[in-house]
């Protein structure tokens, strides 16, 4: 198991006009959060992928997906 | 939900918590001097072991709790988030290991030289709780760095 989880928060937070801070009041977690998640230091649990995928209204694998 | 003003003071709060625990830490290894002057337990006077163990208690139970305690659940969650949690987690896992680590250094030691249980004791405590807060904030701080 050496997939790496990746994600396109950044773009598609930016395709929204959203700062970090922006959203991370939409989902409601600290801008920490979403600056680790953003930058791949922090994996999200399934709860707030789910949440952070409802915020942006896009499907979580959209989002979230595993670089090979 | 939380709000602008609860955001806004949980960041303020988790970055201070993140700038403070590494100076909390070299302030309580700067203090070992002063207990080990002359290299004998026997000068720690009581008020120096109980000043140590109050202080290396108080740094604990701040590694341990969220922060924020007395502002409200909304700004204690935001600042007791899963990445808190998870660096907490790898700051105990770092205490953990250099307690193994000085136990390691402490019994090399104590074939050369006499070594009494409270002062190994007290080397153990001292740098794992050190190195626990030192890798809270190093972690929480680089979490908190733009990229």
């Amino acid at each position: 198991m050496s997939d790496a989880l990746a994600n396109r928060l950044r773009d598609l937070r930016a395709e929204r006009d959203l700062t970090q801070a922006a959203l991370a009041e939409l989902v409601g977690v600290s801008r920490k959060t979403i600056n680790t998640v953003e930058n791949g230091v922090f994996v999200p649990s399934a709860t707030l992928a789910l949440r952070i995928a409802r915020a942006l209204s896009r499907p979580v694998e959209e989002i979230f997906y595993l670089r090979d | 939900m939380p709000t602008a003003e609860d955001h806004e003071l949980a960041d303020r709060l988790t970055r201070r918590r993140a700038r403070m625990m590494p100076i909390l830490a070299i302030l309580l290894l700067a203090g070992q001097p002063f207990y080990f002057a002359r290299n004998q337990i026997e000068i720690a006077t009581p008020v120096r072991t109980a000043v140590w163990l109050v202080w290396t208690a108080v740094l604990l139970l701040a590694l341990a709790v969220a922060g924020g305690q007395f502002r409200g659940k909304a700004v204690r969650d935001l600042i007791e988030d899963d990445v808190a949690r998870a660096n907490r987690l790898r700051a105990y896992a770092a205490g953990f290991w250099t307690a193994m680590a000085t136990v390691f250094g402490i019994y090399g030691l104590s074939i050369f030289d006499n070594i009494q249980g409270r002062e190994s004791l007290h080397l153990v405590m001292t740098f794992s709780v050190a190195a626990a807060l030192i890798t809270f904030g190093t972690l929480e701080r680089r979490a908190l760095r733009d990229e």
